[in-house]
């Protein structure tokens, strides 16, 4: 069954982003759907920049398949760019953030 | 009254936690009073980035509380490593907070000169 988890700081401050990451790399090599949605803070993992290493982490996981969401409104609200985010990352605003958690995955892990 | 130099330190995220927002505050009344320099280190950092639009989440924003301390003349530093294991180059953060770079020795040496450190 596909799995959204929600990430909401920075990974710097917690492990949540290492430990959600660990976890979904795992689904995908069980044939799993999973995504993750960066909100609040979260969203300054999506930077890119080879110094960042969860950054790096975040592009690992898609390289198996994971999905990573990035809500707009909180990127905008810090000064985050799309040009500035790892490629491969989809930015959704609030509408398609209640879209994609209806309709393309089954349950949600709220790993805030 | 003696003037006395103050620190504060940035250490959070802006919007995420409300650090910032209060580390601004004091910085306000500080600045008028005493000596005030401004650290960011950690997730601090963020705080400088430019082009910040808090607007459309519902917060109030930090710019221009940032951009008025400065016409004061006070300093802001920002730590070196802080900056790079965040990916953020010198492009990301807001020039007009003309930041001086500093390395973990300098942190150290600005920090022990200060008569009060607090820290957000």
């Amino acid at each position: 069954m596909s799995t959204l988890f929600v990430l909401a700081k920075t990974p710097y401050v917690t492990n949540d982003v290492t430990r959600v990451i660990r976890i979904a790399m795992s689904m995908r090599k069980k044939n799993e759907d999973v995504g993750i949605v960066l909100i609040q803070d979260a969203v300054l993992t999506g930077i890119q920049g080879s110094a960042n290493r969860f950054g790096n982490q975040l592009a690992d996981a898609m390289r198996t398949g994971v999905r990573i969401y990035l809500l707009e409104p909180d990127a905008a609200a810090r000064g985050l760019i799309p040009e500035r985010v790892l490629p491969g990352i989809e930015f959704v605003d609030y509408s398609r953030w209640v879209d994609i958690t209806v309709e393309e995955y089954e349950k949600v892990a709220n790993w805030t | 009254m003696t003037l006395v130099k103050w620190l504060i330190v940035f250490r959070h995220a802006p919007f995420g936690w409300v650090n910032a927002v209060e580390a601004i505050r004091l910085s306000a009344a500080a600045a008028t009073e005493h000596q005030l320099e401004l650290l960011f280190v950690d997730d601090g950092v963020f705080c400088l980035m430019r082009g910040q639009a808090p607007k459309g989440i519902g917060y109030p924003a930090i710019d221009k509380s940032l951009r008025m301390l400065k016409e004061l003349d006070v300093k802001y530093y920002a730590d070196s490593e802080s900056l790079v294991e965040r990916g953020l180059k010198e492009d990301d953060i807001d020039p007009r907070y003309r930041i001086e770079i500093t390395s973990s020795d300098e942190v150290a040496h600005i920090m022990a000169e200060k008569k009060v450190v607090l820290c957000f």
